[in-house]
């Protein structure tokens, strides 16, 4: 007996493929979830914190433009709120995150801090993590649907909207990302973690070509441009800044990503971002939506690679290492396919219009 | 020989843009200049398409910064590795990431210079004298007005009726006045 | 010259504001001219050759200072072997701060395409290469020996001595020597359609000559526009991050060292917004004086101000939380020295000065969510003022405070400034109004051929 026959009779009903799709894939992550439990909760932590930033990232980029206006706010409306919507769906995916917790970070279950008691203490536990996941979470998720055309609607909602999000996004980023590595820190981090939001979404609303036309095609690759070499940037100081200082503490950081994988990893990342900044800084072709969705390409696995090498290095574990680079690509993927759906009534509306000529 | 120039002076700038672009599609070919007190897309969209060549400004302002930093980076590597090897704090010689910064603005700098050189040599600015500065009034041409000079033929072998019907389109396009003069 | 035209003041009375307010609704080509050059030509007032004056004074005292100091060294200042960066560090990132602000205003507003920044750049950039030519004076003067500052640079010479590329003393001098051609070379560039303007308008041979060298024969052919566009929009794009990277230079001088408070990652970028910040208040500052100085109300509006005030709110809330994760991330990270250096910013010796400029540079911007505080000019004046004084002051305090208060409790000291630091620091002040003025009476505040071309495409002028 074939499996759809098999599908057919027990459910009594003639399935889609994408929801047999569907089954499959979670049948195989409840499998591996079984076998492999830490790997699997690190990549589903890994690819959670991709897909929310997607939208967080969207969410940020339509309270700005509401405060500064711009041709290529308006272009990609459908895009920006397609992926902003995404974020409270997602925070509720969160829960998970909080449940998994003594799988992924090694301060979970109250070791490891001795020589910090105070900071175990008042901050990096359990409870206080939940709590503040959920205030992100929440205020996050505020913030998201007013972005995707909910609620009020003016500047001050906006700007208070970016205000929440500055101090928010660098707690986020200490509890989700940070923390792996409970001795080391950075100043820069949070920062970093917002622009790496920001330029995911523009990753991807460049590479599904969300601006249409080319004004607004110009406008979003510029900024995708300014995104990369701010990620370039604050990821460069940070480096230069704890490799010049050499603090046991601080360059431990760097010398585990300087060991095999991670260092292939980084140069590899450097190379996808230079690809992305050779494209995006000619003028002729970033009005060519060909080219810009490579540069748009190139910058999402430079993305891609860049939570990767910030996130998998401290387990250790080549098995982890593989999953999260799984779930980190099945994100953006899944990320990808979200804003392409968001965007397809307008294409096909634009489709149906007869041809003016000009 | 020199040729004829015609010189029209407009008052606004769409007169200037439609009186070229008859001009460019009524009689191809013709040699012209415009002079305008500020930028105007529409005359450089004109003159692309009669195959003005773009700026070479920002090909050489690449060219530049390549070369710069190429030097910058090889000046920092040979004088700490091999010119004067010296051990700060057990750092390595050929300690890149601390070249970074001066190649970076060395690289800007570089292009910043190349491409000055680049505006003043193909914009031909040094050159304090210009035949154009002896029409009548075309210091207004710095302030309120637009001009145009077209090269007409060389005096012998010219149509004095095609050279009519240019300055008849040209008045007709609201050019204020139209003269002529041997350059 | 003949024809007459009506001041912006009398346009905006006939014809009223364009719909964004960045104009007068009816403004020809000869009307902006007449408002921007007329101001050049017109004759100076007794008020312009006082503050001419009263800041030639500060100049001479500049001058005095620098010659006590070569002649005596630096022991007349207040630095000792503990606090050896005082005032003449603090001001040299102070001022390199303002000076990098005015490039990064007049290229970001370009690049983004702002049409209120013909108004404000050409002074912003002016106030860059004045401030960035002062600043460089600073490490100059505190390296002590200035009459052998080539030392730093790469010759080949009979030591066979090469510099130490890993120290950020040696990137800084390659930064500021690189920012002072650039931002020269960006700012004569946009002047020199300007100055042809300037050519062709001046009544005396003297003058014709002296604009016309400075003009290069200038003509606003299509060719030279095309060049002058391409030239001009990439060195706007290529000021912002070299900009960025300078900053980053001054905030690694600190983040490069050791010492508690310093070594910070976040400090090339948040020294970065820190300039922006100051500078878009230095901005503030000069021009309510000179929109009212110079009459040119017409085309530097309530709008521009507004717009100016609401980044200073971004710049505010920008310091604001990168100093509380200083205060954060010195807890988290568990550091012993890092946790005292934070407590004693807040209870230490200078603790007044420190809430001061927590006051200065986190409450006082705030005020910009009203917008009937973004429109007042003199509660703009006011908090472009205490935003300088609290940048000013978050400057010093870094040197005091880190070099105060190490991490032996033996090299605990402190620093009283002397008179020799406070007359360096006025006279560079005066000497910066003094440019300033004199540059508003020579050169045109405001870049005329792109109010031309916003009037055009504002529809005020055809």
């Amino acid at each position: 007996m074939n499996p759809s026959a098999w599908i057919q009779r027990n459910l009594g009903a003639n399935t889609p493929v994408s929801l047999r799709l569907f089954g499959l894939i979670a049948l195989l992550f409840v499998a591996l979830a079984l076998v492999f439990p830490a790997a699997v909760a690190r990549a589903y932590v890994a690819g959670w914190i991709v897909a929310i930033s997607a939208g967080m990232g969207a969410s940020i980029l339509v309270h700005t433009h509401r405060l500064t206006r711009g041709c290529w706010g308006e272009a990609a409306r459908p895009a920006f709120e397609g992926l902003a919507a995404t974020v409270p769906f997602l925070a509720i995916l969160g829960f998970v995150v909080i449940l998994v917790q003594p799988l992924v970070w090694p301060w979970a279950d109250g070791s490891g801090l001795a020589e910090k008691p105070d900071v175990a203490a008042l901050y990096l536990n359990p409870v206080f993590f939940g709590v503040r996941a959920i205030v992100i979470l929440l205020g996050w998720s505020a913030i998201a649907v007013l972005a995707a055309g909910f609620g009020p609607q003016g500047r001050l909602a906006s700007g208070l909207s970016i205000a929440f999000y500055a101090i928010s996004v660098q707690f986020a980023s200490i509890d989700w990302i940070m923390s792996l590595e409970p001795h080391w820190s950075s100043t820069t981090f949070g920062a970093m973690f917002a622009i790496t939001q920001i330029a995911l979404a523009l990753s991807l609303l460049v590479a599904t070509d969300a601006g249409g036309s080319p004004g607004p095609r110009d406008d979003l690759a510029k900024l995708l441009l300014v995104a990369i070499l701010g990620l370039v940037y604050m990821q460069f100081m940070q480096f230069l800044v704890q490799w010049s200082g050499n603090l046991p503490e601080k360059v431990a950081y760097y010398v585990l990503r300087s060991e095999f994988p991670w260092q292939a990893v980084a140069i590899l990342a450097s190379l996808l971002a230079a690809s992305a900044f050779a494209i995006l800084s000619r003028t002729s072709l970033r009005h060519d939506a060909a080219y810009t969705k490579i540069a748009a390409d190139c910058a999402l696995a430079f993305v891609a690679l860049f939570v990767f090498f910030e996130f998998a290095p401290p387990f250790r574990d080549w098995m982890t290492g593989l999953f999260v680079l799984a779930a980190v690509v099945g994100a953006i993927g899944l990320m990808l396919f979200l804003t392409v759906a968001a965007i397809a009534p307008r294409s096909a509306s634009e489709n149906s219009k007869p041809e003016v000529a000009p | 020989m020199k040729p004829r120039m015609l010189f029209a002076e407009f008052s606004t700038a769409d007169a200037l843009t439609d009186a070229v672009r008859a001009m460019a599609s009524a009689q191809k070919g013709r040699r012209f200049e415009t002079y305008t007190p500020y930028s105007i897309p529409d005359l450089d969209e004109i003159a692309a398409a009669q195959g003005a060549r773009p700026s070479p400004v920002r090909t050489v302002m690449v060219a530049a910064a390549a070369v710069g930093a190429a030097l910058m980076f090889f000046l920092q590597y040979w004088s700490s590795v091999e010119a004067y090897p010296f051990n700060s704090g057990g750092r390595p010689y050929n300690a890149w990431p601390t070249f970074m910064l001066t190649t970076f603005e060395i690289t800007v700098l570089s292009a910043a210079i190349g491409g000055f050189v680049t505006l003043v040599v193909t914009g031909r600015l040094g050159r304090l004298y210009n035949p154009v500065f002896d029409w009548d009034g075309i210091e207004r041409a710095s302030d309120d007005r637009f001009m145009l000079e077209v090269e007409l033929d060389p005096v012998s072998t010219s149509d004095p009726v095609v050279d009519r019907a240019l300055s008849d389109l040209l008045r007709h396009h609201g050019a204020l006045t139209v003269r002529e003069r041997v350059a | 010259m003949s024809e007459t035209s009506l001041s912006g003041r009398d346009l905006i009375a006939e014809h009223g504001r364009t719909r964004d307010g960045l104009m007068p609704a009816e403004m020809g080509y000869r009307s902006i001219t007449d408002e921007v050059a007329g101001a050049v030509f017109a004759k100076p007032t007794r008020l312009w050759m006082a503050l001419v004056g009263v800041s030639f004074l500060g100049v001479v005292l500049l001058f005095v200072s620098i010659w006590v100091l070569l002649a005596e060294g630096v022991g007349i200042w207040g630095i000792n072997s503990d606090v050896v960066w005082g005032y003449a560090v603090a001001n040299y990132v102070w001022w390199i701060g303002i000076g990098n602000a005015g490039t990064l205003i007049s290229s970001m507003l370009l690049l983004t395409r702002q049409k209120w920044r013909a108004s404000i750049n050409r002074y912003a950039e002016a106030m860059t290469l004045f401030a960035a030519s002062i600043a460089g004076l600073f490490p100059l003067l505190h390296v002590g020996r200035p009459w052998l500052v080539h030392f730093m640079t790469p010759y080949p010479n009979t030591m066979d001595l090469w510099p130490q590329w890993r120290s950020p003393l040696v990137w800084d001098m390659f930064a500021i020597a690189c920012y002072i051609l650039f931002s020269l070379l960006f700012w004569y560039t946009g002047l020199i359609p300007d100055l042809a303007t300037l050519r062709d308008r001046a009544k005396t041979r003297f003058v014709k000559v002296a604009y016309g060298l400075f003009a290069l024969g200038w003509t606003g052919s299509s060719r030279q526009w095309r060049a002058f566009n391409a030239y001009y929009y990439a060195m706007a794009a290529l000021g912002v991050p070299l900009v960025i990277s300078i900053h980053s230079v001054v905030g690694l001088d600190y983040a490069a060292t050791l010492m508690p408070g310093w070594q910070e990652t976040i400090f090339p970028p948040y020294f970065v917004v820190g300039a922006m910040f100051s500078g878009f208040a230095m901005v503030v500052t000069l021009t309510i004086p000179i929109r009212w100085g110079l009459g040119l109300e017409a085309i530097i509006t309530r709008n521009h101000l507004d717009a100016m005030a609401k980044i200073m709110l971004f710049g505010g809330l920008v310091m604001t939380f990168s100093y509380s994760f200083e205060w954060f991330n010195a807890w988290y990270l568990g550091n012993e020295v890092d946790r005292a250096h934070v407590v004693a910013q807040f209870t230490g010796q200078y603790w007044w000065l420190y809430w001061l400029m927590l006051a200065c540079n986190g409450a006082v911007p705030q005020l910009f969510w009203f917008r009937l505080c973004r429109r007042n000019l003199v509660i703009l004046f006011i908090a472009g003022v205490l935003i300088n004084l609290g940048m000013w002051l978050e400057r010093i305090l870094i040197n005091m405070n880190t070099l105060s208060h190490g991490f032996l409790p033996a090299t605990d000291s402190s620093y009283t400034p002397t008179f020799w630091d406070w007359s360096l620091f006025l006279g560079s002040f005066g000497l910066f109004c003094f440019l300033f003025f004199v540059f508003a009476k020579v050169i045109p505040t405001a870049t005329i051929h792109e109010i031309r071309e916003l009037a055009h495409k504002e529809g005020a002028a055809r």
